[in-house]
């Protein structure tokens, strides 16, 4: 184990990896603070830059960006009230509150250090308890891992959907999608129509950036988009109104280090994400709180709750997709994209196929905790400036990288035609209320689900009862059933 | 009487969409459905149309969620589809033309058509953004990652 862990040292903490990690913590935030992009926009455009660097740079780069996006939505929260990300809505409660009583400067610092100290968290859980998940999936064999993929895609068609029903029609889409190309097993053609192009299947980068950032400018299009202007900031003379003082983050700890304690949960379970991190942790600071009348009033603790819950989602969110490769959220969809970009295929093997690598990719994320303090500290002065860029300047920009992208990770103009395609069918989804999120992720799985659902087939001799008579395996499809009737009984309770 | 329209037209799509794989495209692209190969697009396809019914039937009993919009709000906000159409048209042409005319020239028209389509008529700063966004494309592609933007094969046939 000491020598893993020195040799992954050796590997990550290099001047350039570094240098990866900062920039992303950078990007993430600056692109996070301005309205209508996000993290996973920010992180599915950069992607195609990275195929050409080392994994560890570009991923420890993909993932800062993952978390410092989620931290600059809260910087066009506070100052604005316009949350950059939707995990940033409730930072907004007490954040613009804080602004428009001249403490901006304080909001603004209380949303970092929570958020580094939410990150730290959930980074060392998932330095800890990915390991031992590892190592318990290894003894998972084909009919077990089906029946595991088969519960993830039940509980994240629910991402994104307005019913569970629209979500799970969402994630079988993304199913049939996962066919077209050769049959990872008998290399039969499927669906490709005679297209050499579509023999390897459709590229998941370029559906991706179509699917998510393209769709997005449609739709903010069509919803008639109205670009934030920064009003002139409340000064005021007090010193302490733009720092955070020590009783001030020492009576905030609590909060903080529950509030990652539930970003973390929910970032390791599949398809919660940090919206629901967020809400969750405002909602457990106010109802803990010895004044709750204050929160939505400017209270700082409202500010460092759900900045601390959203943040810890990201570490978390790593768990399932490392140990398991599953990902549990929309981002780490697109970042478990990036590993198999890299040649790391998620799941249990990965730790053992590629120890140096994860551990030096858990390092580095630990220590982008820290440029965490420093890297946007920056933004928070030109904060004004940057989320008031006009989003008729932004947009042209955007979908020029859309079409660049697309092409530059395997210099295939075929895939500026796929990113075209599923940008309109993304805006479609989105106009019927089904789920991109969903589909996406049932799209990275399905593969994976096929073979280990043909395998279990196999060592059966064809006879499906292997998925009753496994008790693992049973015991995940015991399970899936439980999370469909669940969803169906609080669809059905919230209908009436 | 249908209660969410939306949804029935979907579920209906969803059927129809469904039966057309099972009965046409499955065992023309794939094979027929008792063999392996078709085995997960076959039960995806059969679990996608119950979908598509339950939906159906779910459109026609129950009605559409959310807020309608209210009497006296004054009228629905136009949809701006002409907008969202020239600019799918625009992405549309931007990749079927990349080979042709290249990264360059397709680039600079596609930018300068879309900046248009979002109402931006200011000729410095769509010049600047433009250059700016090309010349870093070019350089971050070509010159650092070492993979080159397509030149197109008009400007290759000029240049032989």
């Amino acid at each position: 184990m000491l020598e893993t862990l020195t040799a992954a040292a050796s590997q990550a903490l290099t001047l350039s990896n570094f240098f990866g990690a900062a920039l992303g913590i950078f990007l993430g935030s600056l692109l996070g603070a301005v309205p209508g992009l996000n993290g996973t926009m920010a992180i599915a455009l950069l992607t195609p830059v990275t195929y050409t660097w080392s994994p560890l740079f570009a991923i420890a780069m993909l993932v800062g960006c993952w978390k410092g996006s989620v931290y600059g939505g809260s910087i066009s929260a506070i100052l604005l009230n316009a949350p950059g990300t939707p995990e940033a809505a409730a930072t907004a409660f007490d954040g613009y509150p804080m602004t428009k009583q001249g403490k901006a400067g304080k909001a603004l610092k209380m949303a970092l250090y929570a958020s580094v100290i939410g990150a730290l968290f959930s980074d060392t859980l998932l330095m800890v308890a990915s390991p031992p998940i590892a190592a318990m999936a290894l003894m998972f064999g084909p009919a077990e891992l089906a029946m595991l993929i088969l519960f993830a895609l039940v509980v994240v068609a629910g991402t994104g959907a307005k019913s569970q029903l629209k979500g799970l029609i969402s994630t079988a889409l993304g199913l049939l999608l996962a066919t077209v190309g050769l049959d990872p097993i008998t290399t039969q053609q499927r669906f490709t129509f005679g297209s050499i192009d579509l023999d390897a299947g459709i590229g998941l980068l370029a559906m991706l950036i179509g699917l998510l950032v393209m769709s997005e400018v449609l739709v903010q299009m069509e919803e008639g988009w109205k670009d934030a202007h920064a009003e002139v900031m409340i000064r005021s003379d007090d010193p302490d109104a733009s720092r955070v003082t020590w009783p001030e983050l020492k009576g905030s700890l609590g909060t903080i280090f529950r509030s990652s304690l539930l970003g973390s949960f929910c970032g390791a379970l599949p398809g919660v994400g940090s919206i629901t991190a967020a809400f969750m942790g405002y909602d457990q600071a106010r109802r803990l709180s010895k004044h709750p009348e204050r929160f939505g009033k400017g209270e700082i603790k409202g500010v460092a709750a759900p900045e601390a819950a959203n943040n810890a989602v990201c570490g978390a969110g790593l768990i399932p997709l490392v140990t398991l490769g599953i990902p549990g959220a929309l981002s780490a969809a697109v970042i478990m994209g990036a590993f198999m970009i890299h040649g790391l295929a998620p799941g249990p093997m990965l730790m053992l196929e590629h120890p140096e690598t994860i551990y030096g990719l858990f390092m580095l994320l630990i220590l982008s905790d820290f440029f965490m303090l420093i890297i946007p500290l920056p933004l928070m002065k030109m904060g004004q400036w940057v989320i008031s860029v006009p989003r008729a300047y932004l947009f042209p920009v955007i979908l020029t990288l859309c079409v660049i992208g697309a092409f530059g990770t395997h210099q295939n103009l075929f895939d500026v035609k796929v990113m075209v395609f599923f940008g309109v069918l993304g805006y479609f989804l989105k106009k019927w209320e089904l789920s991109p999120a969903a589909l996406l992720i049932a799209f990275i799985l399905g593969p994976m689900a096929e073979v280990y659902l043909r395998q279990a087939l196999k060592i059966s001799g064809g006879d499906p009862g292997i998925f009753i008579t496994k008790p693992l395996a049973a015991s995940f499809l015991a399970l899936t059933v439980a999370a469909m009737a669940w969803t169906t009984l609080r669809n059905r309770r919230g209908g009436r | 009487m249908i209660r969410n329209q939306k949804d029935f037209r979907l579920g209906l799509g969803l059927v129809a969409f469904c039966l057309f794989l099972l009965v046409y495209l499955i065992p023309r692209q794939v094979g027929p459905l008792q063999e392996a190969d078709a085995l997960l697009p076959g039960l995806v396809t059969g679990f996608t149309l119950l979908l598509g019914i339950l939906l159906t039937i779910q459109a026609v009993r129950r009605p559409a969620g959310g807020r309608a919009h209210a009497q006296g709000e004054g009228p629905e906000p136009r949809s701006p589809w002409r907008s969202i159409g020239v600019v799918v048209a625009i992405m549309a042409a931007y990749a079927w033309l990349l080979e042709i005319t290249g990264f360059v020239f397709t680039s600079l028209g596609a930018m300068l058509a879309l900046f248009l389509v979002f109402g931006v008529r200011r000729w410095l700063p769509i010049a600047a953004i433009t250059l700016g966004t090309l010349g870093g494309l070019y350089l971050c592609f070509d010159v650092l990652l070492g993979a080159p933007l397509p030149l197109g094969t008009l400007v290759e046939n000029l240049l032989e």
